[in-house]
């Protein structure tokens, strides 16, 4: 049985997802690998690591060259941005935020990563639930942060990663009366670059736009099982992996965000 | 004309042969009205003033009374007593009374949330209430629409099925809808016996813990037909205890019960009455041109469908005009379709439909008159609930049960008590069986931790299953509370009925039109390669079954005949006999079994006159069902002296099995179809009586039975013994029928067991009923602990097993006695469905690769059909090859037969680097040139 032409051409197109990579070395625990606090929120305690961005190589102009271009009333990111929130909006009131979720399907989250200015550098934030118990203490977290702020970015946070966390606010009974604007760079990506790029996930978008090729990532489709054997054993080392990916993915909003043409 | 009248001028004609072998005439019974203690306030008081009613029936005003007064009620009143209001009165005034209040409606199937829908919206535009966004919420819902009730609807109609699918998983989603609910209405409630009782049960419990979590606590109403116990298993279903509401108030005319049982013929060894669908017709026929509406209920689709074609054409030549006011209805037809013939039946168009038990459930088809029944339908609830379709309000009605040819529709014909003079049946259920509940479990964490100390709402074996589960890596205990810890979601994995999980689509060669679905379990034996398939009266030839893509294409065709499946299901092999031990004179054993469900061949028959044509094999994938069984086994001399008795030993066996089987209920919680019965397998004694059950990996009913054989059995004997019939009837060793076996019923080729060789088994294998009470094989006795800890073993080996592809599998000449060995730490931390993926891979792997050191080369594909199919049985008539998809021989023998009648149409290149508009302007130049 042949399959139809435009099926086989996509197969050919997007490579094999990879495999896992398989672990070396002994079993790490989460507090001896990671420089992280244990906070006491409203509703328990959760974990959080801070991590400065101008200390990432790399990523080290990232913060100021973004400060710079917002400061700049006819900069296209600031344009955009006001646009959005409705009038000007400085750096310190913005908040990006990225999900880490056990499935698609409404399942339990255990990480909410953000990205803030904080002493004239962004700093991501990321609030762990170290087992499923934690998860309601990592909303109310990102609750009382993000109330804070007046302008939320994200990439597909509008029909995903929002709605998300609305969904298992009211399941585990955290509050959550986040209701900022919202810029999805998803919806700005697709609006600039779909006739050039073959989609626009942002994995492509740092290939095609900015130039950048990640390694070593943890393919998506095992992080789930990944976060449970973390809970299961305690062994830390996946999780490292899902935390290192997920810092990138917060400042390449920033960069996106400086890319954009503009409406 | 008056019913009597009818009677007798059926009497007196002609070529009336004494079908009437009995009548019963219930009197008429006035209404009684009464008055809510409250007035009802304006919106409900308005919608009744619109609808035409006055006063409420007494048990109306009474359900209302008690759901003010904070009770949850079950109503159980007979079929037409305006059950329904008992539920919109509530639900208007609680709409009406608080802006955000919502309401839940769960009803079992998807026909009927449509009726009770349209039902409720018109309800609501009388109370002039049209702003209160309300819809049905199932299957057939688009995406959109499901969006927009869940974030804004307040009253939903839905089936269970959907609800623990689809809603639980994502509560949180629903929670502004569930944070404001106010009543949960349960509908037929007395459909959810059984295993699917049992689930929903534990769904209902599930359902009010969230409703908890949103601080929302909804009050129940449930609706049940007529049964023994609709208290008792209202408060199992919900947990709550519910007050009874079942005086009925509502008027009903007169109802003439008619037996009618078709005349003996001679000359044929094996029909010896006249098919029951040919005196349905006529009298359908009959009714219909004297202007009475009728219903008729068949037991089959197909009859369902012959019996309209039937009608049509003798309406046809006797009374042209009324043909178009004839329908056929049964389950597979499309949602539009069957709401087009509810539409037209309600508003009295139609005058006759011919239907199977799609329509019993309550349906509102308007007022008819008169109903058929072709065959007993098995219950007495359902017999009743049947009838009931006719005779709405207070005219006179008339039921006409017709006889069918088999033991248990002729016991009825000559013992009309049977009928009316036996208590209606109990709907049971096992709630806090543990493995219903394991399932339950699984999903009750997922939906919310559950703290250690509340898991005794899932009943006693909870905090077993929850170790088991943790053991397995589904859960997890972190701080005295239940966490889900798996990638799965467990809401997809549990199906609440033991139904089929996909269907199989029926498609128009001709046209490409949709025709209709069925299920999984049904499609073969009706959809097999040259059936004849039935729709709307019109018959079609399947062409292809496809059973990869689930799809079958039929043709339109003109026959004058229809096709009868052959095959059925019976216990194909014993996996692992897990417990044995000697029984009177013989030996018990239990243990996992696979069965089969087979369709060997086909049978063609010709209309009217039922000749038989030929019998053709076929040669489909068999279905497997792998479950839990007991077996029984006489010991060989008794089978030896049964058989010098000149009686059939084989018969004697099934006949154990049947009455074994009908006697379960009274010993533990279950329905007798949960089980099925067969005799012998592959790799069992000849004579083993197996009873099996008819649930994947089974629910643990058959060892329970195993455990209290010593009292089953000698019951089964006294019963068999001292039943008053000669030669054996329902009520002792069975009708010739098996659920899922396909008999020739038409025709009554079928015998009923033997009672006198099952009486000689029993006797000899009970011995003197000394040696019952045995402890297994190898323990010493059967403590608390033992129990426990076999409950614990096969617990776990089910979770187990559930990762075990279902695949045909070798079978092992001596069945293994033990569990085989728990899998690998690491193993289970791949999902499920990886899982069982990866294993059927292995497996296939692995058996080409045996086979390859067999076979010679050329016959190395071990899934490679093979060269000729099996000869047919006897064949008078040739037909052209079977085209059976997935046997890539017969479909490149058709592309090549294809090839030579038709040059294939050159079909253009796409090159590389070709953009379509450049493809496009290529093919337009060329086109020009060929001009």
């Amino acid at each position: 049985m042949s399959r139809p032409r435009s099926q086989q051409a996509a197969r050919a197109a997007t490579p094999a997802e990879p495999d896992l990579t398989p672990l070396t070395g002994p079993a790490v625990r989460l507090e001896s690998a990671v420089n992280g606090v244990e906070v006491a929120g409203p509703l328990g305690t959760g974990y959080l690591i801070k991590t400065p961005i101008s200390s990432l190589s790399g990523f080290e102009h990232v913060s100021d060259a973004f400060a710079s271009e917002l400061a700049r009333p006819d900069a296209p990111v600031a344009r955009m941005l006001s646009a959005t929130a409705g009038g000007q909006v400085p750096v310190e009131n913005i908040i990006f935020m990225d999900l880490e979720t056990t499935g698609l399907d409404a399942t339990p989250l255990f990480l909410i990563g953000t990205m803030v200015w904080e002493d004239g550098d962004f700093v991501v934030h990321q609030y762990l639930a170290r087992d499923y118990s934690e998860e309601r203490a990592v909303i109310a977290l990102f609750h009382e942060q993000a109330r804070q702020k007046h302008l939320m970015v994200s990439f597909n946070g509008r029909s995903f990663d929002l709605p998300y966390v609305r969904t298992r606010a009211a399941a585990t009974g955290a509050p959550l009366d986040v209701r900022l604007p919202h810029c999805d760079l998803l919806i700005e990506a697709r609006r600039a670059w779909s006739n050039r790029l073959p989609n626009c996930r942002l994995q492509t978008i740092e290939t095609h736009i900015l130039g950048r090729q990640r390694h070593d990532d943890l393919p998506g489709r095992f992080i789930p099982e990944a976060y449970h054997e973390f809970v299961r054993t305690g062994d830390a080392r996946r999780i490292i992996q899902i935390l290192e990916h997920n810092v990138p993915d917060l400042i390449t909003m920033a960069e996106i965000l400086l890319r954009l043409p503009g409406r | 004309m008056r019913i009597s009248d009818l009677l007798q001028q059926i009497r007196s004609s002609p070529d009336y042969r004494g079908q009437i072998v009995y009548t019963r005439e219930v009197a008429a019974r006035e209404a009684r009205y009464a008055d809510p203690a409250e007035p009802l306030r304006e919106p409900a008081a308005r919608m009744l003033s619109c609808r035409g009613i006055e006063r409420l029936y007494s048990h109306q005003a009474q359900a209302l009374d008690a759901f003010r007064a904070g009770d949850d009620i079950v109503i159980a009143t007979g079929t037409a007593s305006g059950k329904s209001l008992c539920y919109i009165i509530p639900i208007l005034e609680a709409l009406a009374a608080d802006p955000t209040a919502t309401a839940l409606l769960l009803f079992p199937t998807k026909a009927l949330t449509q009726d009770q829908f349209k039902g409720f919206s018109e309800g609501l535009r009388m109370a002039g209430m049209e702003d209160v966004l309300c819809g049905v919420h199932d299957g057939d819902t688009p995406a959109e629409t499901r969006r927009k009730l869940r974030d804004e609807g307040r009253v939903i109609f839905t089936n269970p099925d959907m609800l623990h699918a689809s809603v639980m998983p994502q509560h949180g989603r629903w929670a502004d809808f569930l944070a404001n609910l106010k009543i949960l209405v349960i509908d037929e409630l007395h459909v959810y016996s059984g295993i699917f009782g049992s689930n929903m049960a534990n769904l209902m419990q599930r359902f009010f813990r969230v409703c908890e979590h949103y601080g929302s606590s909804p009050r129940v109403i449930a609706c049940s037909a007529t049964i023994a116990n609709p208290g008792e298993l209202g408060a199992g279903l919900t947990g709550r205890p519910m007050r009874i509401i079942d005086d009925d108030g509502s008027p009903r005319g007169k109802r003439t019960y008619v037996l009618w049982n078709p005349p003996r013929q001679r000359g044929t060894i094996y029909r010896s009455r006249r098919s029951a669908n040919v005196e349905a017709h006529e009298l359908m026929a009959r009714l219909i041109r004297l202007g009475m509406p009728t219903i008729t209920f068949s037991k089959a689709k197909m009859t369902a469908e012959m019996i309209y074609r039937y009608v049509c054409e003798k309406l046809q030549q006797e009374a042209p005009e009324l043909t178009g006011r004839v329908t056929p209805y049964r389950g597979g037809y499309l949602p539009q379709e069957r709401r087009e013939i509810e539409r037209r039946l309600f508003a009295g168009e139609l005058l006759g439909v011919s239907t199977t038990r799609a329509l019993e459930l309550g349906i509102d088809v308007g007022g008819l008159d008169a109903c058929i029944l072709v065959g007993y339908p098995g219950t007495l609830a359902s017999f009743f609930q049947q009838s009931g379709r006719a005779g709405r309000g207070e005219r006179e009605s008339l039921i006409i049960l017709v006889g069918l040819d088999t033991a248990i529709n002729q016991y009825v014909m000559t013992n009309p008590e049977y009928l009316f003079g036996r208590p209606i049946e109990r709907a049971v259920i096992d709630e806090h069986n543990p493995y219903v509940i394991t399932g339950h479990l699984r999903c009750a964490v997922h939906e919310l931790p559950l703290p250690e100390e509340d898991s005794h709402i899932f009943g006693r074996h909870a905090p077993l299953a929850l170790d088991i589960l943790q053991e397995n890596q589904k859960v997890r205990r972190i701080g005295g509370t239940w966490y889900h810890a798996s990638t799965e979601t467990p809401q997809h994995e549990i199906s609440l009925r033991d139904y089929a999980d996909y269907n199989v689509v029926i498609e128009d060669i001709a046209t490409g039109a949709i025709l209709g679905e069925v299920n999984k379990f049904d499609a073969p034996p009706i959809l097999h390669p040259h059936a004849i398939y039935m729709h709307q009266g019109d018959t079609y030839i399947v062409r292809e079954l496809d059973l990869q893509r689930n799809i079958a294409r039929v043709e339109r065709i003109e026959v004058d005949y229809y096709t009868q499946p052959l095959g059925g299901t019976d216990v194909h092999h014993v996996d692992h006999r897990l417990r044995e031990k000697p029984f009177g004179a013989g030996r018990a054993y239990w243990g996992e079994v696979t069965a089969y469900f087979r369709n060997w061949g086909f049978e063609r028959v010709h209309f009217y006159s039922l000749d038989a044509i030929d019998i053709q094999g076929l040669d489909l994938p068999t279905m497997q069902l792998e479950t839990m069984a007991l077996w029984m086994v006489p010991p060989e001399p008794l089978m030896h002296m049964v058989r010098t008795a000149g009686l059939d030993a084989h018969s004697g066996l099934r006949g154990v099995g049947y009455a074994t089987r009908m006697l379960l209920p009274t010993f533990m919680t279950c329905d007798t179809l949960d089980f099925s019965h067969s005799i012998g397998s592959a790799n069992s004694e000849w004579n083993a009586i197996f009873i099996y059950e008819r649930y994947p990996l089974g629910l643990g009913f058959t060892e329970k039975a195993y455990d209290l054989l010593h009292g089953i059995l000698p019951a089964v004997y006294e019963n068999v013994r001292s039943c008053e019939c000669a030669e054996g009837c329902p009520c002792c060793v069975g009708k010739p029928l098996r659920g899922y076996s396909t008999w020739n019923v038409e025709r009554g080729e079928a015998s009923v067991p033997s009672k006198k060789s099952a009486l000689m088994i029993l006797e000899g294998y009970l011995d003197d009923m000394s040696n019952l009470s045995n402890p297994d094989v190898g323990s010493m006795t059967d403590s608390e602990d033992a129990m426990r800890g076999r409950l614990e073993r096969s617990m776990r080996r089910r979770l187990e097993r559930m990762r075990e592809p279902s695949h045909f599998h070798p079978i092992d000449p001596l069945p293994r006695t033990e569990y085989p060995s728990r899998e690998a730490e690491e193993q289970l931390a791949q999902p499920d469905v990886a899982t069982r993926k990866e294993r059927r891979g292995n497996l296939e792997k692995d058996l080409r690769r045996r086979l390859a050191k067999r076979l010679p080369t050329d016959r190395l594909d071990a899934f490679a059909p093979r060269a000729k199919g099996p000869e047919p049985l006897r064949t008078s008539r040739s037909l052209p090859p079977i085209a059976f998809s997935g046997r890539p021989e017969v479909q490149s023998e058709q592309a090549s037969a294809d090839s030579d009648a038709m040059p294939p149409p050159r079909r253009e290149p796409i090159e590389q680097g070709d953009t379509l508009a450049a493809r496009a302007r290529r093919l337009k130049k060329q086109r020009k040139q060929d001009q």
